[in-house]
């Protein structure tokens, strides 16, 4: 019976295909940390070679040993290896709001798991360590009215995904964790 | 993604080979099967497993809306303990605008094992905490005040050691953290701290208001929980218990003997209070109190019942009419000398002839930095002034921006025709250019300089306070204030809080800050009112010993429903007659004190030190003084707060228990638990929404503020505020998997078809 051979032969390959595209993802995901790990040690070297990727601090939660590369700007290219600092805002190393976005089907699922009082620290790369404390989470519209930099009297850092984590698909709706900073 | 693109294919190419060569069903099979369970794998384990993998189970408590009480097994740092008994005992001593309390906290251990509690609590952002200590079985540790970093390293010590410690941290001007750590088995440790603060009324009613938090319920952890459960905004259940307005009529008849109930947190307080003046009415907006009446001016409240620690109690009363200020007298005599405090209590405002008349005159910045927003408050801020003007009172505005302009040589009558004339004005004026101060200063105070008259000088300033020449302008005030009172309004998103504050003080005024239009007109409105009617001024005080250092210096005026505190240092201390000399409804008046009459009070000579460490914090908002760097701040909040033993921001309380008995505990202690000691226990502090307020008193999510109209109006450019649009996150890519995953199971169930087909045919 050649041809229901042929058909499970395709079947299988396109199956396989299409799986591995999907696998794709999460392992970019994995990688993209492991190798921006390197260049964030390195200093904020270019992550290798033919990308414009740079690293510009670390998120650390270690109650989740949770570890992540922030990168310098959201772009969707850069967003599938980490989560990126939103276009326009400072790093959280003064006074103002740094607004973190990342995917929510890799990076940043740890978020649901964000609790008041929940310690974060944020490792710039000069090594300094900026401790932050969970002060609100919320789920918002896809636009959001922030106070401007001199409103905040701390730092302050917003961690942004989309809403209802566990899902996919198109939606308005974003989650939010406010943390302030505990310094 | 092109490389990748090229590996896939071939990868594909190659399997592709494979199948024709062998071209066998079996081999589809056994080729198909494992990648399908590889795959099926990889949907089985959680979802979030990528972001987890050094993930450690921690058993942790719900997110809880009220609750700041954490206990943690010292022996395994990965769990932690439900939330044992806390017992609150509040004893607060109320003499005038002045209170003392004594917070108690029973912690219990009721399990096996030694345990850390961690409470977190606010407090009055105005209070100074002046004592704690720890109580174990039956003897006291006094706390005691070490540099921060000191204390903690104390503490961590004591912990390591197995002795019993407690530490005071503060963590936020009104927020502190205690820490007990091993607590024993079955023991009770007893905390005992004493604060002081002092209260201003509000529309001549005052409030005392003693935050409580309860202990959380136990709930462990569990990830089935929908989060947008939690999300609900506790916010608005505590609004609801705001607007109960539960307000119990109290007579001493309704006294009850207190029921014991079995509550979970229970609290009990008791107010001795010594208003100073003849006692209205006593009455609590969230308690059911008892109010037993001693005299005219001394009563004690009690709370009915024992109740639940799962709301603030708020305490309330106001003074009958009398008709001279009254003045209370305190001190402390410790061995850097002798600290009075003296509070000087207006009549109420009914009590008082009709209002002096007023010679005012409003400086208004029309600088391009006011431009935009700040020019549209201050405007409205202007009109309302004007509006409330009376018909005696004369008034002149003075605009300045790099160029200072009267709007009339001398000052007019607050004429209905004069006012509306001025509004057309003030309606057409629009900010732009430099900002020259110091012109339109000399220019206003010499305008009020060269009146005559018996009517009482006032200047209005209304800025935001970009300045680079504040001594300049700090001098010319001092030189040139004269009767006159200035007062500043502080407009726009960031005004220099620093200046304004300053020039107040230097010109005898006060201050009051605008941020929000929607809310400025109640904010101008009080701030107005309480101008329009001073009621003792020109205060001079004459101590019996010279050399004293009086603060505030210069001192105020009295207000109307608002009682100043003067507080006084000598080496020496004082004896003989005091006198303080005003004005009080026009005529001069002397109100003369025996020295010897002062209530001896333990906390004043901490008042004065609070005081001064809170004008150095003030020093801090000073963004040009080079003089009061941050480290000469620190180092001088340190000093101070050591001296005199004071919480500040620099300094912490801890408490060791250093007695042989806890030997017993200590091997007890070391023969139970590894020596990797739960580190970074403070991660696990839990703090309640309402008193963590980063940027605007709780969210900074506008969503949040549904419920408070006023707030809403904080959505908008004009506020301060930017819009965001959040990108659109989520790579989809599990969608794809299933997909995949879906045709490849289909590829399998074909194969073994085809299989079982064969083996059918065999046979």
């Amino acid at each position: 019976m050649p041809a229901t051979i042929i058909l499970i032969k395709t079947f299988l390959c396109v199956g396989a295909f299409i799986s591995i595209l999907g696998l794709l993802h999460p392992a970019k995901a994995l990688l993209g940390q492991m190798l921006l790990e390197n260049a964030f040690k390195a200093g904020g070297e270019q992550s290798w070679p033919g990308t414009d990727l740079r690293p510009i601090g670390k998120l650390q939660f270690s109650r989740l040993g949770i570890q992540k590369i922030i990168l310098s700007n959201a772009s969707g290219q850069a967003m599938a290896w980490g989560p990126a600092i939103f276009g326009g805002t400072k790093l959280p190393d003064s006074k103002g709001i740094t607004i973190i976005v990342g995917h929510r089907d890799s990076h940043m699922t740890f978020l649901k798991d964000l609790k008041k009082g929940d310690l974060l620290e944020f490792i710039t790369l000069e090594s300094k360590k900026l401790r932050f404390i969970v002060n609100d989470r919320r789920v918002v519209g896809k636009t959001l009215w922030l106070p401007i930099v001199t409103k905040t009297l701390q730092p302050e850092i917003i961690l942004v995904t989309c809403w209802p984590i566990e899902e996919e698909g198109p939606t308005d709706k974003r989650f939010l964790v406010h943390l302030v900073s505990d310094n | 993604m092109d490389t990748s693109k090229t590996f896939l294919g071939q990868f594909l190419n190659l399997r592709f080979v494979y199948f024709n060569k062998l071209n066998s069903v079996q081999t589809l099979f056994y080729i198909s099967s494992p990648l399908l369970l590889v795959f099926l794998l990889t949907l089985i384990l959680p979802t979030n497993s990528f972001a987890q993998l050094k993930t450690k189970p921690v058993v942790t408590l719900d997110n809880i809306s009220v609750g700041t009480l954490l206990f943690k097994n010292v022996e395994n740092s990965e769990e932690n303990i439900p939330a044992p008994l806390l017992y609150t005992r509040y004893d607060i001593d109320l003499s005038g605008p002045v209170v003392n309390t004594t917070l108690t906290q029973y912690f219990q251990n009721k399990t096996k094992k030694f345990l850390e509690g961690i409470y977190a609590f606010p407090l009055p952002e105005q209070s100074a905490i002046h004592g704690f200590r720890m109580r174990v079985g039956k003897r006291f540790i006094e706390g005691k005040i070490q540099e921060k970093t000191k204390a903690k390293k104390i503490f961590e010590t004591a912990r390591t050691r197995g002795r019993k410690a407690a530490l005071l941290i503060q963590k936020r001007p009104n927020l502190f953290t205690n820490a007990v750590t091993n607590i024993g088995p079955g023991e009770t440790i007893v905390i005992q701290l004493k604060f002081q603060e002092i209260i201003k009324p509000v529309n001549e009613i005052f409030t005392l208001r003693l935050p409580l938090v309860a202990a959380p319920r136990y709930e462990p952890y569990s990830n089935n929980q929908k989060i947008s459960s939690q999300n609900n905004p506790e916010i608005f259940d505590k609004e609801k218990i705001k607007n109960k307005n539960v307000l119990t009529k109290i007579t001493d008849q309704n006294l009850t003997a207190p029921r014991t109930l079995n509550l979970h947190n229970p609290v009990n307080i008791t107010v001795k209070l010594n208003a100073g003046f003849p006692l209205g009415n006593i009455y609590s907006a969230s308690h059911k109190i008892v109010v037993k009446r001693e005299n005219m001016t001394k009563a004690v409240i009690r709370l009915a019942t024992v109740d639940s620690a799962d709301r603030d109690f708020l305490l309330s009363w106001n003074s009958n009419n009398f008709k001279n200020p009254k003045l209370f007298l305190f001190k402390e005599t410790i061995k850097d000398g002798v600290f009075h405090a003296a509070t000087i209590t207006p009549p109420r405002r009914s009590a008082l002839k009709s209002p002096m008349s007023r010679n005012i005159i409003f400086i208004q910045d029309i600088s391009g930095s006011m431009d935009g927003h700040s020019i549209k408050q201050a405007k409205k801020a202007l009109k309302f002034a004007l509006e409330r003007l009376k018909p005696n009172d004369r008034f002149n505005i003075i605009f300045f921006n790099d160029q200072a302009r009267a709007l009339s040589p001398t000052l007019m009558k607050a004429s209905r025709h004069n006012l509306n004339h001025t509004l057309k004005i003030l309606n057409s004026m629009k900010a732009s250019g430099g900002t020259e101060m110091l012109a339109a200063l000399s220019l206003g105070l010499g305008m009020a300089e060269a009146i005559d008259d018996k009517r009482v000088k006032q200047i209005v300033f209304l800025t935001d306070g970009a300045v680079s020449n504040e001594r300049e302008l700090y001098s010319t005030i001092q030189k040139n204030l004269g009767n006159s009172r200035l007062f500043t309004i502080g407009i726009g998103s960031a005004p220099n809080d620093y200046f304004m504050k300053t020039a107040a003080r230097i010109g005898r005024g006060s201050f009051v800050f605008i941020s929000n239009l929607e809310t400025a007109g109640e904010t101008i409105k009080q701030f107005l009112k309480k101008i329009e009617s001073p009621v003792l001024t020109n205060l001079k005080l004459n101590l019996p010993d010279q050399k004293s250092l009086v603060t505030p210096s210069p001192l105020p005026d009295l207000y109307a429903g608002e009682p100043i505190i003067i507080t006084f240092k000598s080496d020496k201390g004082q004896s003989g007659i005091a006198e303080l000399e005003g004005v009080f409804n026009s005529e001069k008046i002397k109100i003369t004190f025996k020295t010897s009459d002062a209530v001896e009070r333990v906390g004043i000579a901490k008042l004065w030190a609070g005081r001064y460490i809170r004008d150095l914090e003030l020093k801090r908002t000073n963004p040009w003084s080079k003089r009061f760097s941050k480290n000469w701040i620190n180092e001088e909040i340190l000093r101070t707060g050591l001296k005199f033993q004071v919480m500040s921001s620099q300094t912490s309380f801890v408490a060791v228990d250093k007695d042989h008995s806890s030997r017993f505990h200590q091997f007890l202690f070391k023969k139970n638990i590894p020596n990797n000691l739960p580190a970074g226990w403070n991660r696990e502090i839990w703090f309640p929404e309402t008193i963590l307020g980063p940027s605007f008193g709780g969210s900074i999510f506008p969503e949040l503020n549904r419920k408070n109209k006023k707030l809403k109006i904080l959505e908008g450019e004009d506020n301060g505020f930017i819009k965001v649009s959040l990108p659109q996150t989520g790579l989809d890519w599990r969608q794809t998997l299933y997909l995949g995953v879906l045709i490849l199971t289909l590829a399998t169930v074909l194969s073994g078809l085809l299989i079982i087909k064969k083996i059918c045919r065999q046979q």
